[in-house]
């Protein structure tokens, strides 16, 4: 019982771990980045669009606008319903998933405004404000402008409050992908168990064949092959591991390397081969990882390797109680032996 | 042995059985306004809050409060608590029976004018007390500015709310010159935006401003009213920062947490509205009130502890000196010793000189009219012609009775009518 509880626990563990990762916190990352990403490049679209002054009055925002702005609009809702953040962090996010809604009202106005360049520009500047603490103003190279996140009691933006999510949640999946104490304790108490059942049935069998003149106890050898699991087990829990190790800089990546601009540029030129710094490429990185860090058929099988020890000790301490009575009846004095 | 070998399983399998751990209560969730310092200090409070439920907080802070506490009750997960500055917002929330009435003792703090008397489902209930209060009539300057010939320092950005620096303006001019009764009655939208006194207030201010060149209307619309940063992005204040050759300041209390260490001084902001002098002693106030959203009684609980005498101890204690809160009927609660001047010079008007106190009128009217008036200061700022202002009040007129109209068909419900009450009650 101890050996398959504590295999069914540090398994459970790395099997949880890796589809927290894969399901949960991967794609909320994911979502992150690229509603970040797409707030700045609608941010520079918009002042792009209403520097064009009565133009914009016309045609309007971009259509790049609109979709971005949706595209991050729906980013944040599918990190809301991901699963992967603690109620304080569904509480920030619900912030800012209102700051966007204020954020565009202020566009709005300012597009309302397009003529008059000093209520435009000041508008631009309050949704700025809402998008960035720090704005560093865009080069001729990059059209972005910059946006360092600032953190403790001056985050208050948009950037600022998915800069912070992102790296708690980097945290948690970097926590997740170690190896915790609590697993190593199992793997080495169910390793330890898993040795001294083997070898006690060993020496049963052993026992039973040389006083008993049994050669193959049928409980006994089906309370054993819950054993023949245990290699698949450890390679499913090993591959597990090791994709997780690989998740975490792909995940560093999302939140670091990804800009609006390598975004802009996958979108406008969609068949130049994959950008590694691109969100999408990151995405099917971090997935492929992910998806083959595992032995598909043992998909569901970890809440049953307790029940299944169970079954086992309950066969083994049924059949030794068994050959128990037997022997005690054999070696009472005047029997027949 | 073999008994204590089975204990001793029996104990190795309790271990290992999953979810056998201790059952975690989710933690309550407040939503605030409060943001940087404040909300720190909020937030510290809240965390040695000995309240005797087991129960842990989560607040968060934001300026955008409207848009976030509307997407949490659109997703039907609102917070356990919600501090609001707003009493118009309270009570349509209130109106479309979001809120909870609050607990008997607590609904005893509901001080006037912070929490005035509201009629939902032809019922008399108390939804929300103030934790925190401001003081608004206030004019801040350097020591030894001359008062004859005022120029003023404006910085109306902030964020989703940019535009409430210049709403004060235009509340507190109507305030000492109209009177707290007409005050009252536009701010609950029983007054026409047309009325000659709401346009001599927008007039009053345009002239006080006087004339401005156009890098200076530009400056003022985009700079925050906490003024330029610094180099370790500190905000200077407006007295403070560069390209603002101004030498007073109309702004409330709270500002004082950028001029800490400053040589500045305050005063009552009545001796420059061209007010009447029986309404000299009348001051706006504001609030941050809380309400209760969910039916856990931890909710009613954590409001109760917050509005006490030992809340606002603990509270008060936690916060800088620069952003430590004042509180509605500070009776019996005097300045800590260590309150600097500035702090015990504002305790001292709202306790002794103050005779009316009125709430917030932008901040009691509903939300949309809120927010018209905020964008509708920013245009007149812009350009302060009387073309623009006719048009202004026209269309906050229309967006009025737009408000209330769809609030006044319900004969159960009555929203605030007076506003205005004397210090303590």
């Amino acid at each position: 019982m101890v050996a398959f509880g504590a295999l069914g626990w540090a398994y459970a563990g790395v099997r949880g771990d890796s589809a927290y990762i894969r399901d949960r916190a991967a794609p909320a990352l994911v979502d992150l980045a690229d509603a970040r990403a797409s707030l700045l490049i609608a941010q520079s679209e918009a002042e792009r669009n209403l520097d064009e002054g009565r133009a914009a009055e016309l045609s309007g925002l971009s259509e790049r606008y609109r979709t971005r702005v949706a595209r991050a609009t729906q980013s944040l809702n599918q990190v809301t319903r991901s699963g992967a953040l603690t109620v304080a962090e569904e509480q920030e996010l619900r912030v800012v998933s209102a700051l966007v809604v204020d954020y565009t009202g202020w566009i709005g106005r300012a597009q309302g405004h397009a003529t008059d360049a000093v209520l435009r520009d000041a508008e631009l500047t309050y949704a700025r404000s809402m998008l960035c603490s720090q704005t560093v103003a865009a080069t001729g190279k990059d059209p972005y402008p910059k946006c360092p996140a600032a953190t403790g009691s001056a985050a208050t933006s948009i950037v600022d409050r998915v800069t912070a999510l992102e790296r708690r949640l980097r945290e948690r999946l970097a926590d997740r992908a170690a190896w915790g104490a609590g697993t190593i304790t199992a793997a080495v108490v169910a390793t330890i168990a898993l040795v001294l059942l083997a070898a006690g049935l060993w020496r049963t069998v052993s026992f039973l064949r040389r006083r008993f003149r049994i050669r193959l106890s049928i409980p006994l050898a089906a309370a054993a092959l819950p054993l023949l699991a245990v290699p698949f087990l450890t390679a499913d829990a090993l591959l597990a591991l090791h994709a997780q190790h690989d998740a975490v800089p792909v995940a560093d990546a999302l939140a670091e390397r990804t800009s609006p601009r390598t975004e802009t540029v996958a979108e406008e030129r969609p068949f130049a081969g994959p950008d590694p710094r691109a969100i999408e490429t990151l995405q099917v990185r971090i997935d492929a990882d992910l998806a083959d860090g595992r032995l598909a058929f043992l998909d569901g099988v970890a809440p049953f390797v307790f029940p299944t020890g169970l079954a086992a000790a309950a066969l083994i301490a049924g059949a030794l109680h068994t050959y128990r009575r037997e022997y005690l009846v054999v070696t009472r004095p005047g029997a027949v032996s | 042995m073999s008994r204590l070998l089975r204990v001793l399983l029996a104990v190795c399998l309790l271990a290992l059985v999953p979810g056998c751990g201790t059952d975690t209560r989710a933690p309550l969730v407040v939503l605030g306004p409060w943001t940087g310092e404040e909300g720190k200090a909020f937030e510290a409070a809240l965390d040695k809050l000995d309240d005797g439920t087991g129960r842990t907080y989560t607040y968060e802070g934001t300026r955008s409060l409207r848009e976030t506490l509307v997407s949490q009750l659109e997703a039907d997960d609102p917070p356990d608590v919600a501090v609001l500055n707003s009493i118009g917002e309270l009570t349509e929330y209130a109106r479309r029976d979001k809120l909870r009435p609050l607990a008997e003792e607590t609904a005893e703090r509901a001080y006037p004018p912070w929490a005035p008397t509201l009629l939902v489902d032809s019922k008399r209930r108390t939804y929300w007390v103030p934790l925190k209060i401001d003081l608004k009539s206030l004019v801040w300057s350097k020591r030894g500015a001359p008062s004859d010939h005022p120029t003023w320092c404006v910085g109306l950005a902030s964020q989703a709310t940019s535009g409430w620096p210049a709403t004060d303006w235009i509340e507190d001019l109507l305030l000492h010159q109209a009177g707290p009764t007409l005050y009252s009655d536009w701010a609950t939208g029983r007054l026409e935006w047309r009325d000659p006194a709401v346009e001599r207030a927008w007039t009053t201010w345009a002239q006080l401003l006087g004339k401005r060149s156009p890098a200076s209307v530009e400056r003022s619309l985009t700079t925050s009213f906490e003024g330029t940063s610094d180099r370790r992005g500190q905000p200077r204040g407006l007295l403070d920062s560069p390209g603002f050759t101004c030498t007073h300041e109309h702004q409330s209390a709270f500002i004082r947490y950028v001029y800490a260490g400053d040589d500045v001084t305050v005063e009552p902001s009545a001796g420059y509205l061209h007010g009447q002098s029986q309404y000299r002693d009348a001051f706006e106030v504001a609030g941050d009130m809380a309400a209760v959203f969910s039916d856990d009684p931890d909710a009613q609980e954590l409001v109760e502890r917050l509005s006490s005498p030992v809340g606002r101890e603990r509270w008060r204690a936690e916060a800088d000196p620069a952003v430590r809160p004042l509180f509605p009927d500070s009776a019996g609660l005097s300045p800590p010793a260590s309150a600097t001047p500035i702090e015990r010079q504002i305790d001292s008007l709202l306790t002794s000189r103050a005779r009316t106190l009125c709430f917030d009128a932008s901040d009691t009217m509903p939300p949309e009219l809120r927010d018209a008036f905020h964008r509708a200061v920013l245009e007149f700022f812009r350009e302060p012609t009387q073309r623009e202002l006719t048009s202004l009040l026209g269309q906050l007129e229309t967006v009025r009775t737009q408000a209330n109209a769809e609030s006044g068909t319900d004969r159960t419900f009555r929203p605030p009518e007076y506003i205005c009450a004397r210090p303590g009650g």
